[in-house]
């Protein structure tokens, strides 16, 4: 945690510095007035009080507490701004870092948990720190400045209540880890329940349709039960530790007084001494029953700060130069590729897309057709061999240089919350009105805006959730239209993603794919007839190799796949068994 | 019905309304909160009374050491008092957010599907999890406190008022100031304003992140990321400088908090002093009064943050409230189907008042017929189908299934008689078996050949554990293909003699549609079927094809007839024909 904590001033240290001298200043203030109450006690314990002294006393607390004023306000200013000025910081890096990791990285993470450690685990460490910062450098000056008072009066009456600390060092760690442990537990039964209510919520209707509603559905039922059973495991397992911790404190303060009183009769203490530590001596503890509350709490902002970290610590690609290949032939030579280690996804793949042609990957899911264009695009760098764009290899291209290269149509598309212009536009920002007018009705987008009120202006929503998923799809066409980029990698479902217009995403994806040195993934092998090589992948190898009616003639894989497709493509909806059907219309 | 009648409450009360639920618990752990708070304060008053002993000698350390033995056991007895009032109230607490959940879930599951379309799953999700967690607070933590908050002070007054009443009433100055000055320095108008202005910054930043994160590998295909970041940045730093303007304003009344609070002894010194020196008060008394005088003052301040927290959590409980207080699914009766014909007469339908979906729809199914709905997105087919299972009710008209109005059919007995084939295929994070069982009393032979007809049985068999393999977990993948078999075997087995399918299913994965093709066509037998179609092709053998369009029924019959019409199905089927000559 300590490292982590390191790794987070370093954002703002001068405001960390400034942070902890006001709030050990403010200490000071905390500290005085008890200091003052003590002179003034004993002075009142003497025979004959010196009233003006005490008086004087008086008038030093009232400045004290205009000066308190005056400080506790810069000391919550700093202490509050210091960890507000880290967030800041650490998002922006984060911003930064995020600009900077491969798509790879964006491809096996969740996209809302990457935005919730830049949203919400950030959060919880502004919150947490700027709310624990002051109580913790209070604690820490409190405890310090009243070991050193009390050993200054008495040395012995103070060692007997340090002893309980030291006492309770270890039970702290001990509830510490107790807590740290029911808390991995509780967390988990609270994110298996958001995710077993997601479940239901989500497939509602299936549940519905089979009677499984409210008791019924079983699961969520016990990820509730295990969440209260975890929720009170947590309140009460680690209580009597700090009760043990309490009555330790308890029975230790009486001891002192025991000793102060068998002192006092052996005539080794004063009264006035002994009533200080009877007046204040407890607080010695105050500020370790802070640290026992902070502390779990600061256990949980360390979690999500270890988070943080992660990211901004996470690998990057090693960048290259910005390399412009003289051709755009795409090589796979000896390519060997894995995501996990020991579970080979592409295993010696060899192969030549010229400039200019079309190349179909055909195969079982799961055979490595996905993974073949991911590494084109450099999502991720391989381990064995080489992949090359016009005789320059991947690896000596700079990420960037890369995408210029390529454009992508894949089933997802991501539109973000503006008009349908501004996500077409994103192909090219420099555009004119007119270019993208021509994208738009190249890629068949009029088609549905004309009948729109506000036409290419209109707003598509929260992740393009107005319009349909053959619409988005053809936006992300026009996008990749207006880029114009030599290569496209094609997933050939993506045409008849929506069947009732599919005809215009067809029309769409054959103006992009003209003159365009195209990689499709094909799903529907009467759409890749006309390719200029189809590759048959299994297990990630090339299986075999050719154009369509070669491949008809091997009789092998692609055969057996051709053939079964053609069984389903005059499929009709009718029952199996007629006469039953029959009998009742009629 | 006497639920109706009753005036939903809000506020505090509602929240006592929930915390009513485990109302003994809660008393008594009030009831130990209070114990706590006496014996909390015992060691205190002994320091007094061996403070007293000390400043009169001769000692007398008999005495003293008893009062320590009672000051140990009060002590301890206090924590443990604490604990058992922590448990008890956390222990209710748990409770009744685990029945307020399971209620709440219980709750979706019999309102119409609409209303739970309208949100999104995850709005939903952070109503159960965080919304209801948040009660936790008031039920475990704020009742207690609020009853130690007010016996302790209360409390320690009337026993202060017994040694003292001066010193006692002088001891009240702090708290008067601040009683009077902080609220004034909370509630201004522009500290609300700064708190709206400080809330909107912050979902634009939430929002702008959000966006960011997920437009991130797009802005790099396209090299754009540049100036999303500044957008980004620029939300960010706005943010941070609104967090530092708010934080501003609350410094002041923290540092009159602050100061007050450790300087809260003066009033009770400056009096005590004098009195003390007018031989007016013992020493003993000034000392009790330093050390309880002003005791009281912090839990009566956490008393005043309690406000805004039952605000906060308060809002959680309206969003639960909102789903809670819907109205179910009315049951005007609980009549049985005979026979399985489907009729809609004059049906009219909106989702929201204003915008139609379906106006003004008739037909008639047969019994044992097969019915395809077709036409272009949003024109109602799909609404059609689902009005038929009663996912929502509608506003004109009637439907009949059997002759008979389905909303006299209990929801439940309407299930048993529809099947869903879904577009979307949802697997739950449970066994393979369970997938296809869903809840429904069957052997495992049915279970089985279920899953043969629907051509599940082979990969099912090729997983690490058969059908008992989880869904879910590491390793085990089925492909789109594949879950919409297992959707389909859920069909069969259900076996209801009305089906309502999206033809989509038959086609999403063409590595499988052959199989899936088999596994239609074995669940489609001796049912009245509708489907919802999209690929004409598949649907010209049906007994009756209904065109939609705009919410209303435009052409009605077989394949041949419609494409003699000329009209919308005929345009509809030349697209078709041309889609299906694609080629790259």
């Amino acid at each position: 945690m300590i490292k982590n904590l390191r790794y987070a001033f370093q954002f703002d240290p001068k405001g960390m510095k400034q942070s902890l001298f006001w709030e050990w200043l403010h200490g000071f203030f905390l500290a005085a007035p008890v200091g003052i109450l003590l002179l003034i006690i004993w002075e009142l314990f003497e025979p004959q009080p010196d009233t003006q002294k005490i008086w004087q006393a008086v008038g030093f607390m009232v400045v004290l507490f205009f000066g308190q004023l005056y400080v506790a306000n810069k000391a919550m200013l700093a202490s509050n701004f210091a960890p507000f000025e880290i967030s800041r910081k650490m998002r922006l890096a984060l911003g930064n870092k995020l600009q900077r990791l491969s798509l790879g990285y964006y491809k096996s993470r969740d996209p809302s948990d990457l935005a919730s450690v830049v949203l919400q685990d950030v959060a919880n460490f502004e919150n947490i720190f700027s709310h624990s910062i002051a109580n913790i450098a209070n604690a820490v000056f409190g405890v310090l400045v009243l070991s050193g008072f009390l050993l200054y009066l008495d040395w012995r009456l103070a060692v007997t209540l340090l002893v309980a600390v030291v006492l309770v060092l270890p039970l702290l760690q001990l509830a510490q880890r107790l807590i740290a442990k029911l808390g991995k537990k509780h967390i988990a039964a609270r994110i298996s329940t958001g995710a077993r209510f997601l479940e239901y919520v989500q497939g509602i209707q299936h549940i519905k349709s089979y009677g499984m509603t409210g008791d019924r559905y079983a699961s969520l039922d016990e990820a509730l039960s295990s969440l209260r059973r975890e929720s009170i495991k947590v309140e009460a397992i680690p209580g009597p530790v700090i009760l043990v911790v309490g009555a330790i404190f308890e029975v230790f303060f009486v001891l002192m007084i025991w000793l102060g009183l068998y002192f006092l009769a052996g005539g080794s203490l004063t009264v006035p001494v002994l009533i200080a530590f009877l007046i204040i001596g407890y607080r010695l503890y105050d500020p370790l029953k802070v640290l026992m509350v902070e502390y779990p709490v600061l256990s949980y902002m360390n979690v999500s700060l270890s988070r943080v970290i992660a990211v901004l610590e996470a690998e990057e690609q090693t960048t290259g130069q910005d390399l412009q290949p003289q051709n755009h032939d795409i090589s796979f030579e000896e390519v060997h590729f894995a995501y996990v280690e020991d579970r080979k996804v592409l295993d010696g793949v060899h192969f030549t897309a010229p400039t200019g042609t079309m190349t179909a990957l055909v195969g079982a899911s799961g055979s490595g057709k996905t993974t073949i264009t991911a590494l084109i695009a450099r999502f991720w760098d391989i381990q064995k061999g080489s992949i090359r764009i016009g005789g320059i290899d991947l690896k000596d291209m700079t990420p960037q240089t890369v995408y210029s290269l390529i454009s992508e149509v894949f089933q997802e598309v991501y539109l973000f919350d503006g008009s349908i212009y501004e996500n077409i536009q994103i192909g090219d920002p420099a555009a004119t009105e007119d270019q993208i007018m021509e994208v738009a009705q190249q890629a068949q987008i009029l088609e549905f805006t004309n009948m729109l009120p506000e036409g290419l202006q209109t707003k598509v929503g929260e992740g393009g959730s107005k319009l349909s998923g053959g619409q988005k799809q053809r936006i992300s066409i026009a996008r990749a239209l207006l880029k114009d980029a030599p290569i496209i990698l094609l997933d050939e479902a993506t045409a008849s993603l929506d069947p009732e217009n599919e005809i215009y995403i067809q029309r769409a994806i054959q103006a992009l794919v003209k003159d365009k040195t195209v990689i499709v993934i094909a799903h529907k092998l009467s759409t890749i007839q006309q390719a200029d090589q189809i590759l048959v992948l299994k297990d990630g190898t090339i299986a075999e190799r050719g154009k369509h009616q070669e491949l008809l003639n091997e009789n092998g894989l692609y055969a057996k796949l051709w053939h079964t497709q053609q069984k389903a493509r005059g499929w009709k909806i009718e029952a199996v068994n007629n006469e039953y059907r029959t009998a009742n219309v009629e | 019905m006497q639920e109706q009648t009753k005036q939903p409450k809000n506020g505090i009360l509602r929240l006592l309304e929930i915390a009513g639920r485990r109302k003994y618990h809660l008393i008594l752990s009030g009831v130990l909160a209070v114990i706590h708070a006496a014996l909390a304060l015992v060691p205190y008053v002994l320091v007094y009374y061996i403070i007293q002993l000390l400043v009169t000698p001769p000692i007398e350390t008999e005495q003293v050491q008893q009062y320590l033995i009672w000051a140990i056991v009060a002590g301890v007895g206090s924590y443990v008092f604490l604990y058992a009032s922590g448990m008890a109230s956390h222990i209710a607490a748990f409770n009744i957010l685990y029945e307020l959940r399971k209620q709440t879930a219980a709750k979706l599951g019999r309102l119409p599907l609409g209303f739970i379309q309208d949100f999104r799953s995850g709005a939903l999700k952070k109503i159960v999890s965080d919304d209801i967690e948040r009660i936790e607070g008031f039920l475990a933590h704020q009742i207690p406190d609020f009853v130690k908050g007010v016996t302790l002070p209360v409390v320690t007054i009337i026993y202060l008022f017994f040694v003292d009443w001066r010193l006692a009433a002088i001891s009240f100055v702090p708290l008067l100031v601040l009683a009077i000055w902080m609220p004034a320095i909370f509630n201004s108008t522009k500290g609300k304003e700064m708190i709206r202005s400080h809330h909107q910054s912050q979902e634009d930043m939430n929002s702008g992140i959000v966006e960011f994160v997920r437009a991130m590998p797009v802005m790099k295909i396209f090299g754009q990321t540049a100036d999303t970041f500044q957008k980004y940045s620029h939300a960010v730093n706005e943010f941070t400088d609104m967090t530092k303007q708010w934080t501003k304003r609350s410094g002041p009344p923290f540092a009159v908090f602050m100061s007050f609070m450790s300087n809260a002894t003066l009033p009770i010194l400056v009096l005590g002093t004098y009195l003390y020196l007018q031989n007016g008060v013992t020493f003993s008394t000034l000392i009790l009064f330093l050390i309880l005088g002003v005791g009281y003052i912090k839990p009566v301040f956490a008393l005043s943050n309690m406000g805004m927290q039952i605000m906060l959590i308060n809002r959680g409980v309206q969003r639960m409230d909102a789903i809670l207080n819907q109205p179910n699914q009315e049951d005007r009766a609980a009549k049985v189907p005979n026979n399985f014909s489907i009729e809609f007469k004059e049906v009219g339908f909106s989702y929201k008042e204003g915008i139609k979906v379906l106006d003004n729809v008739s037909f008639h199914l047969p019994e044992g017929s097969i019915t395809a709905f077709v036409g272009p997105s949003g024109a109602g087919k799909s609404t059609a189908a689902q009005l038929i299972a009663r996912f929502w009710d509608i506003q004109e008209g009637s439907i009949r299934i059997g002759g008979i109005d389905i909303q006299e059919l209990s929801v439940a007995e309407l299930m048993k008689h529809v099947s869903f084939v879904f577009q979307d295929s949802f697997m739950f994070q449970e066994t393979i078996y369970e997938n296809i069982r869903m809840g429904m009393e069957r052997t495992d032979a049915a279970v089985i050949a279920a899953a043969k007809a629907a051509q599940c049985h082979d990969f099912i068999e090729q997983l690490p554990n058969g059908y008992q393999t989880r869904f879910g977990a590491k390793g085990v993948y089925l492909s789109g293909g594949e879950q919409q078999r297992i959707q389909l075997a859920r069909a069969i087995l259900k076996d209801a003699p009305i089906l309502i399918l999206d033809e989509a299913t038959a086609f999403s994965d063409p590595e499988n549609e052959y199989q899936i093709q088999q596994a239609v066509s074995h669940l489609i037998q001796n049912k009245t079927v509708v489907i919802i179609a999209h690929r004409l092709s598949t649907i010209t053998d049906t007994d009756n094809i209904l065109v939609f369009e705009d919410g209303k029924v435009v052409e009605q019959g077989e394949h041949a007839s419609l494409l003699e019409n000329e009209a919308l199905y005929g345009q509809m089927w030349r697209a078709h024909t041309r889609a299906q000559e694609f080629a790259l």
